[in-house]
C-alpha cells in the first residue's frame, strides 16, 4: 500500500517532469540556434531530378545555408564526368527569417548551381560542387542521375517553374509531368524546326501571310520556354497600318502545350492574339513584341523579342469591283431597314435606321439612295462589334433622320451595300428597299413661305463673303525675334554691373586705407564735421552744433598730433598735446574749447550765443592743429 | 602691257556680263513667279465664281505648297472649301480646312472683315451639324498661364524684362547715395523690381519657349480624341472639327496638341497648321 506522502511526492515529481518537458520544448528552437551557429555553414547537393533524357538540360546545386552571414562565396568549381556537358554556374543568394514560438530563426542561402546536358544515356554519379565561404571549401553529397534515351524518360528535368507575372495558373498544364498534349494537334502546330534562343523566346505567327486591305488577319505571339522564368515589362508591337481587336483579353487563362522545336522538348504558351484588320496595301509589318526574363538559368531582366511578322496586303481585284464600293469594305455583311412613320407631312421627317450586321469590320459608313424631295441628315451611329470564335463580326446601327420636302406617295428607294467576301474570292452587294412612305401635301403657312423664300435661311454657309477676284497689295509684317542671349543677357548684365561699381568702390576705398591714407581719410572726416557744424549752426540746432564742432576738434587733434583724445579726460589734453610737440597756447586753446563744448551740452540757453563763439574758435584751431 | 591691261579688262566685262545676266534673271524669275501667282489666283476665282470648287482649290493648294503666304489667298481657300463643305461634293474635313484658310488669312491680315465673318460663319455651321447629331461640346477656354503669356509678344516680355533688371541696377546703386531720398529710392526699388523680375522672366522664357516650340493649328477631321503617351484615350473631351488648337511637337504620325488646359496626342492628318512669316532678326 502506497503511502499519502508517496503519492504526493510522486504527484509532484510528475509535475516538474512536465514543466520540465514543456521548458525543454520552448528552448528547442534556441538549441537549433546554438546548434547551427556552432557548427556555422551547412553545405548540401541536390539534383534537379533523378531520371532525365539525353539532351535534357538538369540542375546540380551546392546549397550552403547559416543562421549568419555567409559573406561572399569564391571560387566555385565542379568536375562533371564524361559525357557530361557542363555550363555556369549561376548564384544566388537569399536570407529568411521564420517565428517558431515567438523566436525569430534567420537564415541565410548561397546556391551556386550548374546546368547539365547528357549527350548519351547512363547513370551518372556527380561527386558535389564546391566552393570557397567564410575562408574555408564546402562541398556536400554526392548525387546520382540517371540518363535516359530522349522520348523514355519522365521528363523531370528542368521544369516550367515560376510562371510569368500574369500566371499563376488554374489548372496549369505543366508540359514536361504531362505528354496528354503532345499528341494535341495545336501542340504539332507549334512545332519549329529552329530555336532564336536555347531555352526561351517569343514566337509571333499570323493566321494569313497574304490578306486583302480590310480583311481579318489573326496574330498570335506564343512563349516557347524550356527552363524556369518570369515574365514582366511586356511591350506590344505596333501594330502600325492595322486596325486592332484584341482576342485575348486575359493571357492568364491560356494554358501551356508540349511541342518540339529543333526536335528538343519546350512548353509553349500562347502570351498574345489580336484580330488586325490590315488599312493600306501593301508590304506591312506588324512590329515586334518584346518582354523581359528572370529566373535562375536565365538571369535578370534577360529582353527578348518576337520576330517581325510581314502580311502582303493588296487591294481586292479590280475585276468585277461594283459601283460604289469602298476599299476596306471586306467581309459577310446582311442590310436591314426600318422606316417609321410611313405617313407624315411634308415638310415632316421620317426616322430610317440602317443595320448593317455581319462577320468582318462592319463598314461605317453607307451611301444613302438620292432621291428628289428626301433630303437624308448626317446620321447617328451606334456600334456593336465583339469577337466572335476569334472573328470580328457584330453590327452598326446607322440612325438617319430623312427630311421629306415632295408630296405624294415617296419611294426611299434601296441602300445598298457592295463588299468582297474574301472566302468566295467576289464581290457581293446587300441590299435592302426602304419602300414608299406617304407624304400628305400641306397649305403652306406664312412661316413656310418666308422660309422658301429665303431657303438658306438655316444655312449659316449660304451667307458667306464674295470671292476676290485678284490679289491685293500685301507686305508680311514678319514679328520681330530678339535672339536667346537677349534676355538672360538683358537681365543678368545691369544688376551685375551695379554689383561690381559697387564693388569697385569698395575695393578702392580698403585699397586707400591700405595705402596708408588714414590721415585723408581722417581728413575728409574732418571736413564732413566742419559741413555738419555749419550745417546745425544754420538748423540753429544746438545740440548737433556743439557735438560737431567737438568732433571736428577732436578730429583735428587726432590728425595733427596721432592723439585720439577722445580717450583723454579734459584736464589730460592741454599736457599731452604739450607733450607732442603742440604750441602750449594751442594745446590750451583745445582743451578750453573741448571743456566748453561739454560744459555748453548742460547750459542750453546761453548755447546760440556761445556756439557761434565756438564755432569761429573750432575752425581756427583746426587749422592750427590741422594745417 | 597694254595687251594685258587689255585682257584684264575683257575679264572684267566678262565678270560685269555675269552679274548683269544674273540680275536679269533673277529679276525675270521672280516677276514670272509672282506672274504665276496671279494667274492661278485669278484662274481659282474665275472657278470658285462658277461654283467649281475642285479647280479652285488645285491652284489654291498649289499656292499654298508654293509657300505664298497672301492672306487673299488664304481666305478663297478658306472660301472654296465652305462652299465645297455645302455642295454635294463635299468630303468630310471641308469646313476644318475653311476655318484653317480663314484663320490664316485673319493671322496675316488681322482687320480682315470678311475672313473675321466667314470664319464665325463656319463655327455656326459646325455648331449645327453638331447639334444635329446630338453632340454636347464642351466649352474649353486656354489656361491661365496661356492667357497671361499671350497678352504680350515674346519681344515685350524681354524688353519688360530688362527694364525692371535696370531698375533693379538703378536701386543697388541708389542705396548708397548720400542723398537721403536717392537712398530711400533706392530701397524701394531693390524688392520692387526683384518681385518684377521673379514675374517678367518667367513670362518672357515661356513666350518665347511658346513661340519657337509652338504653332497653332486647326483640326480638319470631324472630331478627334486625344491620347497620352502610352497611345491610351485620355479624359479630355472630343475636340471638335474647326477648333483652334495648340500644336507642338511631332513623332512619327502623332502631334503634340493643346486645347485649353488639356494635352494629348492626336493623328498629324487630323490637324492642319497656320501656315506664318519667317520671324525677323
Amino acid at each position: 500500500m502506497r503511502s499519502p506522502r508517496s503519492s504526493s511526492r510522486r504527484a509532484v515529481a510528475r509535475v516538474i517532469a512536465l514543466f520540465a518537458m514543456l521548458f525543454a520544448f520552448a528552448l528547442l528552437p534556441q538549441f537549433a540556434s546554438l546548434a547551427r551557429a556552432a557548427g556555422g555553414i551547412t553545405a548540401s547537393t541536390q539534383a534537379s531530378g533523378t531520371m532525365v533524357e539525353v539532351d535534357q538540360p538538369f540542375t546540380v546545386t551546392l546549397e550552403l545555408d547559416s543562421d549568419e552571414s555567409i559573406g561572399p562565396v569564391t571560387s566555385p568549381s565542379f568536375d562533371p564526368p564524361a559525357g557530361v556537358s557542363v555550363r555556369g554556374p549561376s548564384f544566388g543568394m537569399s536570407e529568411r527569417t521564420t517565428f517558431t514560438n515567438g523566436v525569430a530563426t534567420r537564415v541565410a542561402s548561397a546556391r551556386i548551381s550548374y546546368t547539365l546536358v547528357a549527350s548519351a544515356p547512363g547513370k551518372f554519379t556527380f561527386k558535389s560542387p564546391t566552393a570557397t565561404a567564410q575562408g574555408r571549401s564546402w562541398s556536400g553529397q554526392t548525387v546520382t542521375v540517371e540518363v535516359v534515351p530522349q522520348g523514355s524518360g519522365p521528363g523531370a528535368g528542368v521544369g516550367p517553374g515560376p510562371t510569368p507575372f500574369f500566371l499563376p495558373t488554374p489548372g496549369f498544364n505543366d508540359p514536361f509531368t504531362s505528354r496528354d498534349d503532345e499528341e494535341a494537334p495545336s501542340a504539332r502546330d507549334l512545332e519549329l524546326q529552329n530555336a532564336p534562343d536555347d531555352d526561351y523566346f517569343l514566337h509571333a505567327v499570323a493566321d494569313k501571310q497574304a490578306a486583302v486591305v480590310g480583311e481579318q488577319i489573326t496574330y498570335s505571339v506564343y512563349l516557347y520556354f524550356r527552363v524556369s522564368y518570369e515574365m514582366s515589362e511586356r511591350s506590344d508591337p505596333k501594330y502600325a497600318d492595322f486596325l486592332r481587336f484584341p482576342i485575348l483579353t486575359d493571357p492568364a487563362s491560356t494554358k501551356s502545350v508540349y511541342t518540339r522545336v529543333n526536335d528538343k522538348r519546350y512548353g509553349a504558351r500562347l502570351v498574345e492574339r489580336v484580330a488586325l484588320i490590315p488599312l493600306n496595301a501593301g508590304k506591312l509589318h506588324v512590329g515586334t513584341m518584346s518582354a523581359r526574363f528572370k529566373g535562375r538559368q536565365i538571369g535578370s531582366g534577360v529582353l527578348r523579342q518576337s520576330n517581325d511578322v510581314e502580311v502582303d496586303v493588296t487591294e481586292p481585284p479590280a475585276n468585277g469591283r461594283p459601283a460604289g464600293y469602298v476599299v476596306g469594305d471586306v467581309g459577310q455583311y446582311a442590310l436591314t431597314a426600318s422606316v417609321s412613320p410611313r405617313k407624315v407631312a411634308q415638310g415632316g421627317s421620317v426616322s430610317v435606321s440602317v443595320r448593317i450586321e455581319g462577320v468582318g469590320n462592319v463598314p461605317s459608313e453607307i451611301k444613302p439612295p438620292v432621291v428628289a424631295g428626301a433630303e437624308w441628315l448626317t446620321p447617328h451611329r451606334k456600334d456593336d462589334l465583339t469577337i466572335k470564335d476569334g472573328r470580328v463580326s457584330g453590327s452598326r446601327t446607322l440612325e438617319y433622320v430623312v427630311r421629306l420636302d415632295r408630296a405624294g406617295k415617296l419611294d426611299l428607294g434601296t441602300l445598298e451595300l457592295p463588299y468582297f467576301d474574301p472566302t468566295s474570292n467576289q464581290y457581293e452587294v446587300a441590299k435592302v428597299a426602304l419602300g414608299p412612305v406617304d407624304v400628305d401635301p400641306t397649305t403652306p403657312t406664312d412661316a413656310d413661305v418666308k422660309r422658301a423664300q429665303n431657303k438658306d435661311g438655316d444655312d449659316p454657309l449660304a451667307r458667306l463673303p464674295h470671292t476676290r477676284p485678284r490679289l491685293t497689295a500685301f507686305a508680311p509684317a514678319r514679328p520681330l525675334t530678339l535672339p536667346p542671349w537677349a534676355l538672360w543677357g538683358g537681365v543678368a548684365v545691369p544688376p551685375m554691373f551695379a554689383l561690381f561699381l559697387l564693388g569697385l568702390g569698395r575695393a578702392r576705398r580698403a585699397a586707400a586705407v591700405r595705402r596708408g591714407a588714414p590721415a585723408a581719410a581722417a581728413r575728409a572726416k574732418l571736413r564732413e564735421a566742419l559741413g555738419d557744424a555749419k550745417a546745425a549752426e544754420k538748423a540753429a540746432d544746438a545740440k548737433a552744433h556743439l557735438g560737431a564742432i567737438e568732433r571736428a576738434t577732436h578730429l583735428a587733434i587726432e590728425l595733427g598730433t596721432g592723439v585720439k583724445s577722445r580717450g583723454l579726460r579734459l584736464d589730460e589734453i592741454e599736457p599731452t598735446l604739450i607733450e607732442r610737440d603742440v604750441a602750449p597756447a594751442v594745446a590750451k586753446e583745445a582743451a578750453e574749447l573741448l571743456s566748453q563744448c561739454d560744459a555748453l551740452r548742460f547750459a542750453p540757453d546761453d548755447g546760440e550765443i556761445a556756439t557761434k563763439d565756438l564755432h569761429s574758435r573750432a575752425v581756427k584751431l583746426t587749422k592750427k592743429l590741422a594745417p | 602691257m597694254s595687251g594685258a591691261r587689255s585682257k584684264l579688262s575683257t575679264r572684267g566685262r566678262g565678270l560685269l556680263a555675269a552679274i548683269a545676266l544674273g540680275l536679269v534673271l533673277t529679276a525675270w524669275s521672280s516677276h514670272a513667279q509672282a506672274d504665276d501667282r496671279e494667274e492661278r489666283f485669278s484662274r481659282a476665282s474665275a472657278a470658285l465664281d462658277k461654283g467649281d470648287t475642285a479647280t479652285a482649290l488645285l491652284d489654291l493648294e498649289a499656292l499654298a505648297d508654293r509657300g505664298v503666304l497672301h492672306p487673299d489667298v488664304a481666305y478663297s481657300r478658306g472660301l472654296a472649301y465652305a462652299m465645297r463643305a455645302r455642295s454635294p461634293s463635299a468630303e468630310p474635313g471641308d469646313l476644318g480646312r475653311a476655318a484653317e484658310g480663314f484663320e490664316e488669312a485673319l493671322r496675316l491680315r488681322p482687320d480682315d472683315r470678311d475672313a473675321e465673318q466667314a470664319l464665325d460663319l463656319v463655327h455656326a455651321e459646325v455648331a449645327r451639324r453638331r447639334a444635329r447629331m446630338d453632340k454636347n461640346d464642351t466649352v474649353v477656354r486656354p489656361s491661365l498661364d496661356r492667357v497671361l503669356v499671350t497678352t504680350l509678344s515674346p519681344v515685350a516680355w524681354v524688353i519688360l524684362a530688362i527694364f525692371a533688371s535696370l531698375l533693379l541696377a538703378f536701386g543697388l546703386l541708389a542705396r548708397r547715395r548720400e542723398r537721403r531720398f536717392v537712398r530711400i529710392a533706392g530701397k524701394v526699388l531693390v524688392p520692387t523690381s526683384l518681385v518684377a523680375l521673379a514675374v517678367l522672366v518667367p513670362a518672357a522664357a515661356m513666350s518665347r519657349s511658346l513661340t519657337e516650340t509652338r504653332r497653332e493649328g486647326v483640326v480638319i477631321v470631324p472630331e478627334i480624341g486625344m491620347r497620352d503617351d502610352d497611345g491610351q484615350p485620355t479624359t479630355a473631351p472630343d475636340i471638335p472639327e474647326s477648333t483652334l488648337i495648340e500644336v507642338g511637337e511631332r513623332r512619327n504620325d502623332v502631334l503634340l496638341v493643346r486645347w485649353g488646359s488639356y494635352e494629348g496626342w492626336v493623328p498629324a492628318e487630323s490637324v492642319r497648321v497656320i501656315a506664318q512669316p519667317h520671324p525677323e532678326g
